[in-house]
């Protein structure tokens, strides 16, 4: 399957789902040369966005992507905590993180977030110092070279 | 004259055509950027499964590679 992570993004929008794009499409968003094959994001766990953010992956045929290939029905309840939801839809791959590292939250990844503008509406990244500062705690050599491109693109963007 | 510059890369070269490669990548609104990633997935997913490689979201996924 073909990924459409523009059209993804669209529908969760189109949805009304609050939340911060994170990981590589935010990245990509912010001008750094990389490729990702899925969207991240942050979402607000209040009930009412949860509530949201279910109708579009029920749109979107969502099921959840769990070890050895199985699929799983969706689940309010880990769309509720703090934990990661990963999900396979029609439009690609798509992770819902209750929140991330340092316990990073909605709340919290808002206030480190720039907003951007895609398909003309506010949509709201976390910001590329901050995508680099969570990399960087990661030891994986590719962690590693993902954070020296993120620096690389902040200091251009600084000149 | 043409003038063949046969140097093996160096890190600084790569250094240099990657700066060049987010000059032009800042150039573009967000919308293309996303865009070009799209295309730049899909070519590398098609190339995966031309040589028969599981693609990442068939791949058991790791407990997070966030952000």
């Amino acid at each position: 399957m073909s990924p459409n992570l523009v059209e993804l993004l669209r529908r969760l929008q189109a949805g009304g789902v609050d939340f911060v794009l994170v990981g590589g499409l935010a990245a990509v968003a912010q001008g750094a040369p990389v490729t990702t094959f899925d969207v991240e994001i942050v979402h607000d766990r209040a009930p009412e966005n949860v509530d949201r953010l279910l109708t579009v992956l029920s749109d979107l045929k969502a099921v959840v992507r769990a070890p050895g290939q199985r699929r799983l029905p969706r689940q309010r309840e880990a769309l509720l905590g703090a934990g990661h939801s990963l999900f396979t839809t029609e439009l690609g791959p798509l992770d819902c993180l209750g929140s991330i590292e340092d316990g990073m939250t909605y709340e919290s990844a808002r206030q480190r977030a720039a907003v951007v503008s895609f398909a003309g509406r506010p949509l709201a990244v976390l910001e590329l110092s901050a995508l680099v500062e969570l990399k960087e705690k990661w030891p994986d050599a590719e962690s590693k070279l993902r954070a020296s491109v993120l620096r690389q693109t902040l200091a251009r963007r600084a000149r | 004259m043409s003038v063949i510059d046969d140097r093996p890369s160096t890190k600084q070269d790569a250094h240099q055509a990657r700066d060049e490669l987010i000059t032009w990548l800042l150039t573009l609104s967000v919308d293309e950027r996303l865009a070009l990633n799209d295309a730049a997935a899909q070519a590398a997913l098609a190339l995966r499964e031309a040589f028969g490689v599981a693609s990442p979201s068939e791949a058991t996924p790791p407990p997070s590679d966030t952000p």
